[in-house]
C-alpha cells in the first residue's frame, strides 16, 4: 500500500534543507555494534507519533494527540540548542530503519537531565534500547560532562524498570520522596540514578 | 549554543530579526500567558510555554526555516516573533506574527513581515505564502490587508475554523 505523505511531513529542499543540515550537525552521531544514533529529521515524525501515542510514550511527555506529539518532537529537537543535549533517532546501521528514540531530556519540572528511551513495538526485545541507552549515557558522562543523569520510570512500566536495572542504575529513594508530593493520586514513580560505568561507584 | 549563528539575521529600519537566546523566553512566556495569545494557541502555562519555546527552535532545525525573534534595535527590547511555520496539520507554510503587549500599533509587525516574506521568497523559494487568521482577529485582518493579502478561503486547522489569507507573489510585495 502506498501512502501519500502530507505536505507537512515532507522534508525541506534546497537552502532550507541546507540550513537544517547545518543545525543538525550540532547533534553528535553515535554508533554502537548494531545502531546509529543521529539527529531527528522531519521524516521521523510519523514513526515517532506512532510510538509515543500509546502506553509506551511515558519518557516522551505521554502525548494524547498527534498535535501534542508534534510539539514534543519539535521540543526534543530544539532542546539541543538551549541545553546542549536532546534527542537522537535510533536507527539500525545496516538498513537505516528507524527503531526508536533516546533522549537526554529537559522537561519542565525535571530537576536534572533525564535519560529516556522509546522503541517501536517491533524493535523491542532485541536489546536495542539498552545498546542505545548505554551509548547515550557514555556521551552524557563523557563528552557532555553532565554532573548527573536520572531516569524517571513509571512504577507500572515493568519493561523500563528492568532496563534501568540492567543499565546498572540505582534507585534514588530520597529523590523519590522529594518528588512524591507532585505526583497524581495513584501514580508511582521510580527515580533511577545512572552511573558513568554502569554500576554505582 | 549555535542557534543564533545558524539562523539568518535580517535587518530592517527599526528591527533585527534573529535566532533565539535563552533570555528571550521571558517575554515569550509573558505573551503566551496573556489573553492576547488566544489567537495563536494560548493562553499557556509557563511549562507549556517552555515546550513551545524549544519547539520554535526545533522547527528551524527540522525545516531550515521558522519564526525569528524580533528585536527593536534601539531599545534592544524583544517586541515579538515573525516567520514561517509549517506545523503538523498545516496545509502549507504560513507566515505568522505575534507582537507582544505594549509594542502594537507601531508598525513593527508590518515591517518584520515584509522582511520575513521577502527573505522566504528570495532565499527559500517559499512563495506565495499564506497566513491563517482567526475571523475574530480584526487587528490581524487589517495587517493582512495592509500587506497586500487577499482572503482566499475558509479552512479548518486542527478542528478550528479560520480564514486563509494569501500573500502576493514577489512582484506584488511591498
Amino acid at each position: 500500500m502506498s501512502v501519500t505523505m502530507a505536505f507537512y511531513q515532507r522534508p525541506s529542499t534546497g537552502p532550507c534543507a541546507a540550513l537544517a543540515t547545518r543545525m543538525q550537525a550540532v547533534v553528535p552521531v553515535l554508533t554502537t555494534a548494531r545502531l546509529t544514533l543521529r539527529a531527528p529529521m522531519i521524516e521521523d515524525f510519523t514513526g515517532f507519533a506512532q510510538m509515543v501515542l500509546g502506553p509506551r510514550g511515558a519518557h516522551f511527555g505521554a502525548p494524547a494527540t498527534a498535535e501534542e506529539a508534534w510539539a514534543i518532537f519539535l521540543q526534543m529537537t530544539g532542546a539541543w540548542y538551549l541545553r546542549g543535549h536532546g534527542a537522537w533517532a535510533v536507527t539500525l546501521s545496516d538498513t537505516g530503519a528507524l527503531l526508536g528514540f533516546v533522549q537526554i531530556g529537559a522537561e519542565p519540572g525535571d530537576r536534572e537531565p533525564e535519560l529516556g528511551w522509546i522503541l517501536s513495538e517491533e524493535a523491542e526485545g532485541k536489546g536495542y534500547a539498552r545498546e542505545a541507552a548505554e551509548a547515550v549515557r557514555a556521551q552524557a558522562f563523557g563528552p557532555f560532562a553532565l554532573p548527573s543523569l536520572v531516569s524517571y520510570v513509571d512504577g507500572a512500566n515493568t519493561r523500563s524498570l528492568a532496563l534501568a536495572e540492567r543499565l546498572g542504575a540505582t534507585r534514588d529513594r530520597a529523590e523519590e520522596a522529594a518528588l512524591a508530593p507532585i505526583l497524581a493520586p495513584g501514580e508511582s514513580l521510580a527515580v533511577y540514578r545512572h552511573h558513568p560505568e554502569g554500576g554505582p561507584r | 549554543m549555535s542557534t543564533p549563528s545558524a539562523i539568518p539575521v535580517l535587518t530592517t529600519e527599526h528591527l533585527t530579526l534573529r535566532g533565539y537566546r535563552e533570555t528571550d523566553f521571558y517575554p515569550f512566556a509573558a505573551f503566551a500567558a496573556s489573553e492576547r495569545s488566544r489567537f495563536v494557541g494560548g493562553p499557556q502555562t509557563r511549562d507549556e510555554a517552555w515546550r513551545s519555546f524549544m519547539a520554535a527552535i526545533g522547527h528551524w532545525a527540522l525545516r531550515g526555516y521558522g519564526m525569528w525573534v524580533v528585536e527593536h534595535r534601539e531599545s534592544q527590547k524583544v517586541v515579538g516573533r515573525v516567520g514561517v511555520i509549517l506545523n503538523d496539520g498545516w496545509h502549507e507554510p504560513e507566515l505568522g506574527w505575534h507582537i507582544y503587549d505594549g509594542f502594537e500599533g507601531k508598525g513593527y509587525a508590518y515591517e518584520a513581515c515584509v522582511a520575513a516574506r521577502r527573505y522566504a521568497a528570495e532565499h527559500y523559494d517559499i512563495t506565495p505564502l499564506m497566513s491563517y487568521i482567526d475571523p475574530a482577529n480584526t487587528r490581524s485582518i487589517r495587517l493582512a490587508e495592509r500587506l497586500g493579502c487577499h482572503f482566499e478561503r475558509d479552512v479548518e486547522v486542527r478542528g478550528k475554523p479560520c480564514q486563509l489569507w494569501r500573500h502576493p507573489g514577489v512582484e506584488g510585495m511591498a
